[in-house]
């Protein structure tokens, strides 16, 4: 037994069972015959408690601070912190010679707004945006009666020029005359409306070292890569470097009753006559893209430009390019005629949309006012070539057999032509 | 794949023994430490800052002082001393900064009605003079104390280990429980006075 009081710090180790189990036990049996010591346990004690009590009021998250829920993500975050590097030695002068920046550094260096995790939602909230303006896009002319899930392909290209100022005339809720208690309401609802899924991740889209790696990652989706047979004057010497892209696959589900709601609050007899089906709860809609490969020669420095080359969809034979699946239970042609009577919608976009023909085959392409467009043939192919109108470059897409290609970049429109013309396998 | 920028960095006088296989480039040996001791700095991070976001973040700076520490310890053991002590403090020093922002937005709440009607229903100005009061009295008290003192307090609350407390703030294992004790009476001390 311990003739003797033990220390304020021992005492408070005991408190939290930082002592041994051995110096526990032996200071447990010390305060049954010390009231000394355990009168200062309980002083120790009523300090523990009262700053503890104290300090939950500034943090509160406490218990959720214990472990994280998420992984750590190493390889992303030498990705930034790389890429922060890199932009940092670009912008202070340094004494020593430059080398060179990798291909790599180059890359992070490019995508790194999108490593940051503030983006991250923004992604996610842009490519519902995505689905559901492919929806508008490919809604469908003929039923297709006999197809369970109704899928679209992508056969022909059309150019739909967006009128800017117009969307400024589109209906916004602030000006519905809404009060708070319903703009409140409208916000939960919108929450409500519906549930975004994709398998897209930071990891989808990587550079590879050479054509090799490109090509074998094709090969197992049972595409041949193909590069340029031909290369531009402007463009010979420079880098080039591959990316590939895995199949992605993303469903937005809707909430019928919600969306219902929210209309029924807008107030707007156009919309509440929108030919929802009956007797059904949720809408899902689905958007698959096939694996592809990116081929850039140039940097963020120099001029440049892309070839985009996709593969068909896994398991779904040939000629299967990126398809947007609708629910079976929308009458879809219905509810594409009554988005397209709506108010408000700019008048001269919702004019092409209706021009479009055969539009269930056809991939909408939105392109600013100041753009030139015109239909071209790519070895056969039907293709949609767009120029910036500033001969500063364009972007060229053709479908062959169902599968995407594109090219893009500080092209003049017969450079953009001949690369698309001349790809052939590459070696 | 390497990176020259990090290799010219790194030149070996700085960070030799930490890369045993002298056939790894320069390049690859930062990106060596960084993908070993990231998951460690994360998650001290994250358990003083209580966020994936901030976590990230701070580690983001905690890499960029190592990269430019001219005198990084070059081994293993050392490197692991440095990393922690050197996340800790600028995790603190984060919570400080975020403490005084509380503070400040909690004090515009009290002498402003909400501009957003989502808070409509809850909003009482006695209730949140209240509440702010009394954060206003922690931080001051907080704020009062020793850099140490606040730091261990804080490290305990958030569920570190004595050792850990330890190793972070550069204190012997066995001292932990008397500058524990301490920085907690004077805490009440100081906290109580605060409240008169």
């Amino acid at each position: 037994m311990k003739n003797y009081h033990y220390d304020e710090g021992q005492l408070r180790a005991f408190l939290d069972h930082e002592l041994s189990t051995v110096a526990q036990d032996a200071l447990t049996a010390h305060l049954a015959t010390c009231p000394a010591c355990t009168a200062a346990l309980a002083t120790l004690q009523t300090n523990t408690a009262a700053v503890t009590t104290a300090i939950a009021q500034v943090f509160p998250t406490q218990g959720a601070a214990e472990t994280p829920r998420t992984d750590p993500q190493a390889q992303m975050a030498l990705a930034r912190f790389q890429a922060t590097v890199r932009q940092e030695s670009a912008t202070t002068s340094h004494p020593v010679t430059q080398p060179a920046p990798s291909v790599k550094e180059q890359m992070i260096a490019m995508f790194k707004p999108f490593t940051t995790r503030r983006l991250r939602p923004a992604l996610a909230a842009a490519s519902v945006v995505a689905v559901l303006a492919l929806l508008l896009a490919f809604t469908p002319l003929a039923s297709l009666a006999n197809q369970l899930v109704k899928t679209f392909r992508v056969q022909q290209f059309a150019a739909v020029t967006v009128h800017v100022p117009g969307i400024k005339e589109m209906p916004q809720p602030q000006k519905m005359d809404l009060s708070t208690q319903e703009q409140d309401q409208i916000k939960q609802m919108l929450g409500g409306l519906g549930t975004h899924t994709t398998n897209v991740t930071q990891g989808t889209a990587i550079e590879v070292p050479d054509s090799a790696a490109a090509k074998a990652f094709l090969a197992q989706y049972g595409a041949t890569l193909q590069t340029p047979g031909k290369l531009p004057a402007s463009a010979t010497g420079l880098p080039i470097r591959y990316g590939t892209i895995q199949p992605t696959s993303s469903t937005y589900t809707m909430n019928v009753a919600v969306a219902k709601q929210y209309l029924t609050m807008a107030n707007s007899p156009e919309l509440n006559a929108l030919p929802w089906p009956a007797g059904v709860d949720t809408l899902t809609f689905g958007l698959d893209t096939p694996a592809a490969v990116v081929t850039i020669y140039g940097d963020e420095q120099q001029k440049g430009f892309g070839v985009l080359q996709m593969a068909n969809l896994p398991n779904a034979g040939p000629g299967a390019g990126p398809a947007l699946k609708l629910p079976d239970e929308l009458d879809v042609n219905a509810f594409r005629a009554a988005l397209l009577a709506l108010p408000g919608l700019p008048q001269d976009t919702v004019a092409q949309l209706k021009n479009v023909s055969d539009w269930e085959r056809t991939l909408i392409i939105p392109v600013p006012e100041n753009a030139t467009s015109k239909n071209v043939s790519i070895k056969g192919n039907a293709g949609l070539l767009i120029l910036d109108g500033q001969g500063q470059g364009g972007f060229l897409v053709w479908q062959d057999n169902g599968i995407l290609y594109a090219v893009g970049g500080t092209l003049s429109e017969a450079d953009l032509l001949l690369v698309a013309n001349n790809l052939t396998n590459a070696r | 794949m390497s990176s020259e920028l990090i290799a010219r960095k790194l030149t070996p006088q700085k960070s030799v023994g930490l890369v045993s296989t002298e056939r790894q480039s320069q390049g690859t040996r930062f990106e060596t430490i960084f993908l070993r001791h990231y998951g460690r700095v994360y998650r001290l991070l994250y358990r003083i800052l209580g966020s994936a976001e901030a976590a990230e973040d701070a580690a983001q700076e905690v890499f960029l002082r190592l990269y430019r520490q001219e005198a990084a310890p070059t081994d293993e053991d050392g490197l692991n001393r440095w990393l922690a002590r050197v996340a800790t403090n600028h995790a603190l020093n984060l919570l400080r900064a975020q403490r005084r922002q509380q503070d400040h937005l909690q004090y515009n709440a009290t002498l402003d009605r909400p501009a957003t009607a989502t808070r409509e229903d809850s909003y009482d100005p006695a209730q949140v003079a209240l509440a702010h009061e009394a954060l206003q009295q922690v931080n001051a008290t907080l704020d009062g104390l020793s850099d140490r003192a606040r730091a261990i307090l804080i490290l305990r609350h958030r569920g570190f280990s004595y050792a850990e407390i330890a190793t972070a703030l550069e204190i012997a294992p066995g001292s932990v429980g008397t500058l524990l004790a301490r920085a907690e009476r004077d805490f009440r001390q100081r906290y109580t006075t605060n409240e008169q």
